[in-house]
Parts: C-alpha cells; sequence; structure tokens
C-alpha cells in the first residue's frame, strides 16, 4: 500500500484525473483489502514466525511446554504467604486477589461455614466460638486456566487470549474494561483493577515460568500444597500426579475443563 | 447455609447503574421502531398519529444507546476495539455491527419517511437552514411521483427489515445475559425473548407519555382510537411479557435446582423491594388491571379516564421494565458466584456512574427528540398541510401513478 | 417487483439512493482504511490477539528470586536453615521478596530486608487451628506457654525457638552474618 502511494508521490503531473480516479480507486480497494485481512498482509513479509521469548531465554520455545497446576488441599495449613507473595510479585492492588485462600468448617450437623478474611493474606485465625467444627480444611483457589475458558470466549476485543503452554492471559493494553469476562468466570477468578481499569486474572506468573522459575505462590507455599508442572515433560512430578492421582476439578459441571486440579475437595466446595 | 460467604473478588459490582441504563435504552428504541413498523409495514392505520413520532424517538434513543457503555467502560477511548478488532467467539462482538447496522437502517427511514418535507423545507427556508435541509436532501429535490412511490417501497422494506432489525439489537443484549453459563440467574435460553418483549412494552409506554405530552403541549385533541389501539397492544405485550418473566422464576423454583438455594432468597430478601413490589405488583399488576379496564370498557370510558388511565399504566409499565432491568444486571451480581452469599448495591448520587448520570442519559435522548422535532417535525408536516398529500398514507402504491390520495380516502 | 423494475427503469428517480449508499459506501471505505492504519502489526500472529502481547507479559519484572539466592550472600543462615525442619519455609515468606532488598542485575543493594519479631509470624503457620491437617506441628498457644513467665511479650517464641532451624538444641548461629 505505502509502496503504491510512493508511487504516486514519483509521477503526479503525468496522471490526467481518469488516471488518478483509477489509481485512487486502487489505493482504496488495496487498503480495503489491507483493513479485511490484516494479519496475513502485515506478517506476509516475515516468512519466518518470531517466538515470544524471555530476555536471556533464546531457546525457550513455547510450543515445548503445556503447564499444569496442582493443589492437594490435604496438605494446605492456610498460612496465607502464597496470597502474600502474589499481591507482591504482581503488584495486585488491596481488596482484590489473584489467588486467595479459602477455610471451610463442617460441622457435625453438616452446616459448611466457609471465610476468607482478606483471602487468607494474613493467615488465619482461631475462629468464631459457638461452631463445632468436625472437619475442616483450607482451599487455594485461583484462576484454573481453564482449557474451555468461557472468559476468553466472551472478550470481544481480543484482549484476552490463551497462550500455546494453556496459560490464560489479558492484553492491559487492548483490554477495553468491560467487565464481561469477569462475569464470565465461574469462579471468580477475575476482576478489573481499579487502577489500570482493565481487567486482570492470574497469569501463573508467566514472567516467571518462562524464565524456569516456579510461579511466586508454589515457591512460597512451605507444605507443597500447591505444585507447578509441564506435562511435556517426562518426569514431571505434576504430570505424575495427573497419571496416577485421583484429581478433581472446581465446578466440573460447566465444562470449562480446568488445568488447575486438585487433590481432597470435598462436596461443599464450589 | 446460615453462614454466607463471597468469593473474595465478588465484593464489588462491576456492572453498574449504567449498565442497566443500557438495555432500557436499547428497549426503548426497539419498542418504538416496532409501533413504527405497525404502522408502516402492516398498514396499522390508526397508529398514524405516532408513526413519525415512534420513528424519531427510536432514532433520538439509540443515538444515545451507546452513552452508558461508554460511561462504564474502564477504557472508553479503546471503545473502537470492538470494531477494530471484534473477537466473535464473544457475543459483545456483534455490538458494533449489530448496532451500525440498526442506527443506518433507523437513519435511511428516517430519512425517506422525510424527505417529502425535508425538500419542502430546503424550498422554503433561508441561510444555514437551508443548507442544512439541501444537505439532508443530498441534494436531490425530485418529489415526482414515481420517486415518492418507489420511496414508500423501500420505507415498507426497510422497516420489515428493521422488525427482526430490532429483534436482533434487543434479543442480541438479552442473549449478552442468557448465554454465560456462570450466572445463573442470567443462564436462560428466555432471557432474549423476555427482554425483547419488556422492549416492545416499554416502547409502547414510552409513546403514550410522549404523544399524550406532546398534544397536551401543542393544545389539540388526542386521537383517541390511536391511544385506544397502543393501550391494546400495550395490554397484549405486557401479558406475554410478564408471563415469561414469571415462567421463568416459577421454572427454577420447582426445579428446585442447585442455584435455587441463592436465586430463592435473592427474590425474596434482598430484590425484595424491587422484584416483588416493583416488578410484580406495582409495575405488572396494577398496570394489567388498569388496562383491562381500558381495553374491555373501552366504549363506557370518558375520554380523560382513558388518558388518564393509559397515562398511568404506561408510567407504572416504564418503572416495571427499568426495575426488571435493575433486578437482571443487579440482582445477577448481588449474589456471590460461591452461592453462599450476598453483597449489597447502593448507586450513589454523584458518583461516574451514579444516579444523576444515568437520569442525564435519560434525558439526553427526550432533549434530541425536541431538537429533531424542531427540524423534522413529528406532528405537522409540510407535505401533509401544504400540497395534501402523505406519501405513507396507507399501502395502495400499486403503480407509480395512483401515489395522489384518492378522494374521500383517509386524511 | 414493481420496486426494482421502478428502480432500474427510470434512473432519475433513484438518484438520491445513489448517493445515499455513495455515501454509506464511502463510510465503509473509511472505516476499513482507519482500521487498517490502527490496527496493531502484530495482532493475529498467533491467534486473535495481540502478539506482541506475549513477549510484553514475559518481560515483567521478577521481585520474588528463585529459593537459593540468598545463599550467594548469607552462606551461614542458609545453611543453618537448610539443615533446619524450616527448610522448606523460603527465606522470603517471612522477610520480604529480594526486590525490596537486592537489585540482582545491577548488583545494587537497595533496602533493608524487614524482619519480623512477633509470634504472629509463628501463629500463621503453627496456631491450633481445627481446619489445620493433622501430623503438621500445631500449637495451643495457652497449652503451650503455661509455663512461660514472659507469655504476653510478642517476642516469646524466639526465646526458646530459632527461627532458621525451630528444633529446640538443633540450632546454628542466631545472628546475620555479613
Amino acid at each position: 500500500m505505502n509502496k503504491k502511494e510512493g508511487k504516486i508521490d514519483e509521477k503526479p503531473e503525468e496522471m490526467g484525473r481518469r488516471d488518478f480516479i483509477k489509481k485512487g480507486c486502487e489505493i482504496a480497494a488495496g487498503t480495503m483489502f489491507v483493513g479485511l485481512l490484516p494479519f496475513k498482509s502485515a506478517r506476509a513479509e516475515k516468512e519466518v514466525e518470531r517466538i515470544p521469548r524471555p530476555e536471556g531465554h533464546p531457546d525457550y520455545n513455547w510450543e515445548d511446554h503445556l503447564y499444569a497446576y496442582v493443589i492437594d488441599t490435604r496438605k494446605c495449613i492456610g498460612c496465607g504467604m502464597c496470597v502474600q507473595a502474589c499481591r507482591k510479585e504482581n503488584n495486585v492492588p488491596e481488596g482484590f486477589y489473584r489467588t486467595w485462600v479459602e477455610r471451610y468448617e463442617v460441622s457435625a450437623e453438616d452446616a459448611i461455614k466457609v471465610d476468607s478474611p482478606h483471602g487468607g493474606e494474613n493467615g488465619f485465625t482461631a475462629d468464631t466460638p459457638g461452631f463445632n467444627v468436625s472437619k475442616g480444611y483450607f482451599v487455594p483457589k485461583m484462576c484454573n486456566h481453564c482449557s474451555n475458558s468461557p472468559c476468553t470466549q466472551v472478550c470481544p476485543v481480543g484482549a484476552s487470549y490463551k497462550t500455546k503452554e494453556g496459560v490464560v492471559l489479558v492484553d492491559d493494553k487492548r483490554c477495553v474494561g468491560c467487565g464481561y469476562c469477569v462475569q464470565a468466570c465461574p469462579y471468580g477468578s477475575r476482576f478489573l483493577n481499579p487502577v489500570t481499569k482493565t481487567a486482570e486474572k492470574c497469569t501463573w506468573c508467566y514472567h516467571r515460568i518462562t524464565r524456569g522459575l516456579k510461579p511466586a505462590c508454589v515457591q512460597a507455599c512451605p507444605v507443597g500444597a500447591r505444585m507447578f508442572g509441564d506435562v511435556k515433560k517426562e518426569d514431571d512430578p505434576v504430570r505424575k500426579i495427573l497419571a496416577k492421582e485421583r484429581i478433581q476439578v472446581l465446578q466440573p459441571e460447566k465444562l470449562t475443563k480446568p488445568t488447575c486440579f486438585y487433590i481432597g475437595l470435598d462436596k461443599g466446595v464450589r | 447455609m446460615e453462614y454466607s460467604f463471597l468469593f473474595p473478588n465478588d465484593m464489588h459490582i462491576h456492572w453498574s447503574l449504567m449498565i442497566v441504563m443500557y438495555p432500557y435504552i436499547t428497549g426503548l428504541v426497539a419498542g418504538a421502531f416496532v409501533v413504527s413498523a405497525l404502522y408502516h409495514v402492516f398498514n396499522i392505520e390508526v397508529l398514524k398519529p405516532v408513526g413519525r413520532l415512534a420513528l424519531l424517538a427510536s432514532f433520538a434513543f439509540l443515538c444515545f444507546a451507546t452513552l452508558p457503555l461508554l460511561n462504564h467502560l474502564g477504557h472508553p477511548e479503546r471503545a473502537m476495539n470492538i470494531m477494530m478488532t471484534p473477537n466473535f467467539s464473544s457475543a459483545m462482538a456483534g455490538f458494533g455491527i449489530i448496532y451500525n447496522f440498526y442506527l443506518l437502517l433507523l437513519t435511511l427511514e428516517v430519512w425517506l419517511v422525510y424527505r417529502v418535507d425535508i425538500i419542502e423545507f430546503a424550498k422554503t427556508s433561508r441561510g444555514l437552514k437551508r443548507l442544512l435541509y439541501k444537505t439532508l436532501a443530498l441534494g436531490v429535490y425530485n418529489v415526482s411521483p414515481q420517486a415518492l412511490a418507489l420511496d414508500h417501497k423501500l420505507i415498507k422494506i426497510l422497516a420489515a427489515i428493521g422488525i427482526p432489525g430490532a429483534c436482533l439489537l434487543h434479543g442480541y443484549v438479552g442473549f449478552l445475559f442468557g448465554a454465560l453459563k456462570a450466572n445463573p440467574w442470567w443462564s436462560t435460553p428466555l432471557m432474549p425473548i423476555i427482554f425483547l418483549f419488556s422492549a416492545v412494552v416499554s416502547g409502547v409506554a414510552l409513546l403514550i407519555i410522549v404523544y399524550q405530552l406532546c398534544m397536551k403541549v401543542r393544545g389539540e385533541p388526542i386521537d383517541q382510537n390511536c391511544l385506544s389501539a397502543m393501550a391494546r397492544l400495550l395490554w397484549l405485550f405486557m401479558t406475554i411479557s410478564v408471563s415469561l418473566e414469571l415462567l421463568e422464576i416459577i421454572t427454577l423454583a420447582y426445579e428446585q435446582a442447585e442455584e435455587w438455594e441463592v436465586i430463592g432468597p435473592l427474590l425474596s430478601h434482598q430484590l425484595s423491594f424491587s422484584f416483588i413490589s416493583l416488578q410484580l405488583i406495582i409495575g405488572a399488576l396494577i398496570p394489567f388491571i388498569l388496562l383491562m379496564i381500558l381495553t374491555l370498557m373501552n366504549r363506557y370510558l370518558h375520554e380523560r379516564v382513558r388518558n388518564t388511565l393509559s397515562f398511568v399504566a404506561s408510567l407504572l409499565l416504564l418503572i416495571q421494565v427499568l426495575s426488571m432491568r435493575w433486578n437482571v444486571v443487579i440482582g445477577g451480581q448481588i449474589f456471590s458466584k460461591s452461592f453462599r452469599g450476598f453483597r449489597d448495591y447502593q448507586p450513589h448520587f454523584l458518583e461516574k456512574e451514579g444516579i444523576l448520570a444515568a437520569v442525564i442519559i435519560f434525558i439526553l435522548p427526550f432533549i434530541l427528540l425536541y431538537v429533531i422535532n424542531r427540524f423534522l417535525p413529528a406532528f405537522d408536516s409540510p407535505s401533509a398541510s401544504h400540497n395534501g398529500h402523505d406519501p405513507l398514507k396507507n399501502g395502495t402504491f400499486d403503480s407509480p401513478a395512483c401515489c395522489y390520495p384518492k378522494a374521500g380516502g383517509p386524511s | 417487483m414493481d420496486f426494482w423494475k421502478g428502480a432500474f427503469v427510470s434512473l432519475r428517480h433513484t438518484k438520491h439512493y445513489f448517493r445515499a449508499v455513495f455515501l454509506i459506501i464511502g463510510a465503509l471505505f473509511a472505516f476499513f482504511i482507519v482500521r487498517a492504519f490502527l490496527l496493531p502489526g502484530s495482532f493475529g500472529e498467533f491467534g486473535y490477539y495481540r502478539g506482541d502481547n506475549v513477549a510484553e507479559q514475559m518481560a515483567k519484572p521478577v521481585r520474588f528470586a528463585a529459593r537459593e539466592a540468598c545463599a550467594d550472600c548469607h552462606g551461614d543462615i542458609w545453611k543453618t536453615h537448610q539443615s533446619g525442619s524450616h527448610a522448606p519455609v523460603q527465606c522470603q515468606n517471612c522477610h520480604d521478596a529480594l526486590a525490596v532488598h537486592f537489585d540482582v542485575e545491577k548488583g545494587e543493594f537497595i533496602g533493608k530486608m524487614p524482619i519480623q519479631r512477633t509470634s504472629k509470624l509463628c501463629l500463621r503457620c503453627h496456631d491450633d487451628l481445627p481446619s489445620r491437617p493433622d501430623g503438621f506441628p500445631k500449637i495451643d498457644l495457652e497449652d503451650h506457654l503455661k509455663d512461660i513467665p514472659d507469655a504476653h511479650k510478642p517476642e516469646v517464641c524466639f526465646q526458646c525457638h530459632q527461627p532458621h532451624s525451630p528444633k529446640i538444641g538443633d540450632q546454628g548461629p542466631v545472628t546475620r552474618d555479613q
């Protein structure tokens, strides 16, 4: 398109009116074509596909990875270090959570009491008297990075997407802040960041995992309740768990196919 | 279940009063258009007095339908992304196309309906006004019978496209909510249909009110046939609309599905005022009775009683539709997705997405309607009064030759 | 039928349609031209999103360094910590992210690491909550401190336990090395 415009600039005086109109129509048609097929024409010149890589990691290829997350609720002690680490690592605004920990207490009469003060960020304290706990457990929650993700489906502008490694991300430079994805997520994992005014969510610390580090929450967990792995690696512990253990996902009836798996979920957990 | 718990991110209502206003305003657009289409397509002659008003009202509201959305967006400056890169797996991506398609259709319809008037004004006015009309006429002053006959056919075709168009425009809004599996209060295939019928209700109700007010201001008599016809329409559509709304809830309650655990308390506690009192009793039952009196005892009623009854019923139905939008949009967010607890939402008067902003957004279309009416009058048309012929009178244009009114035809 | 027949038979009467259609097509053209200019070049490169965003996401700064990063400067404490029962607890949990302390790339000291010296920190993990799994060392505070005179003091835990290696009699150097 630019070339054509250049040609016009070279010899404008030689063109008659008819030629000019003809040329103009050609340019317009060309532009329209470019507009209709934005990506193919924009990238046509570059024959080799770019592979996005973090700085200093020239060998990273996102096609070689498929990440998965396992949360063992039987191990979680509810210290909330993961929530704290997540906030510090990702600069999550106060009052919003990319990950949080829920405390479940079930009485002998099957009454369920759930709480998550500040998302469990400051840990949990002894609960209110009068509730007779017969069983209790903590359930860490976060974005489930669903394979069939309802949030990326509903993003009207293509700002939310899934990478080849299976990570659901939000492009905060294209997000219009409509909040449709927040409504579409059945897990309450998304929120509108009051500072950037865009949708935000757990990225599995994409900037860490692509550099070979663990997500901040996994690294912070002192009891190994949170595990992060790559199912495309032969000897990956998470891959082994997925292959051998009985695992569950949250709200399986929604058919979102989460890639964040749970061990030891109780029936009351939603 | 006495212990409540909200997901930590569910403390906030993300879709505010603005998102209540958006379906309300598009509903008025679709509803008003349906009335104008009843006249233009189905030749329901009694609706003639409001035919043009309906069209202009629809147009005026459509012009401001995006305003609540823009006010709500976190990044309104990026709003065009929805048209630049529409992600077609998202229901919302259709917005740019549907909205623009409808705006184009409505603009063409208004233009064609008013073309004779525009040309007439272009000939009789001076200065800037003349330039405006000349531009609106696109510089073509052809009011030959053949051209008018073509115009009339095209008006009919556009109006006929406009009916499914209105369904699309508003059904789409319902679909936005109805197609979210994450929210049991929204997720129902009935949602677009409920939205559509309540849209027609609000549109007709709006026209009854605006028509009566206009006539009051102009000191002209209210066309009783037209008013009664609109009241009958209103009664029909409100019955369907409320039945569908109830059907959805009764089904949920009867199924005793998992979500009823949260929707039951939602309706009986959190939304007890806006749902039971406003949407069902004040907004539906009372106008139902009023309109029933109006419809069944029409000929025994005094003119003023008829006017008052229809006016009050329309006002109540406008409130009903607004509360229905509120109950859907806000109600769907008041319970947490944990299904274990509720949050609270009270819009403030002065905040960015608060009550004042909503009121302004609702008043703006009326101001625009007033302005448009100054240039393209809804009631006294020069084409009707000056040369005594209105190309839109009825559908009897079988050939271009008979586009002049027959003697003794309705005037 | 009549409409189309009319339209083509008498072009003279359809002039205003042609002008309107021309305007609409013009607007469409204008839209596509503007769109072509405003569209980010990398949009659609890998999928229906802006391809450049992937690299942008990768480039975000890391604040929590790898667990072992602390060993480079604080070798002694690291050794103590690694040999004790708190080995699975990363240093940056109780202190803070390395990013507040040291810039690894520039090799610059930024600020002091915070040190928490209250029992609150310990109770985050060890308070005897019914939801906490059995087998994990849980402390019933009242029972545990019943013979301790300074039980009300916030730093009471550290009188007996060295946080880097809390088992009594299993303690390395308490102070930090420089």
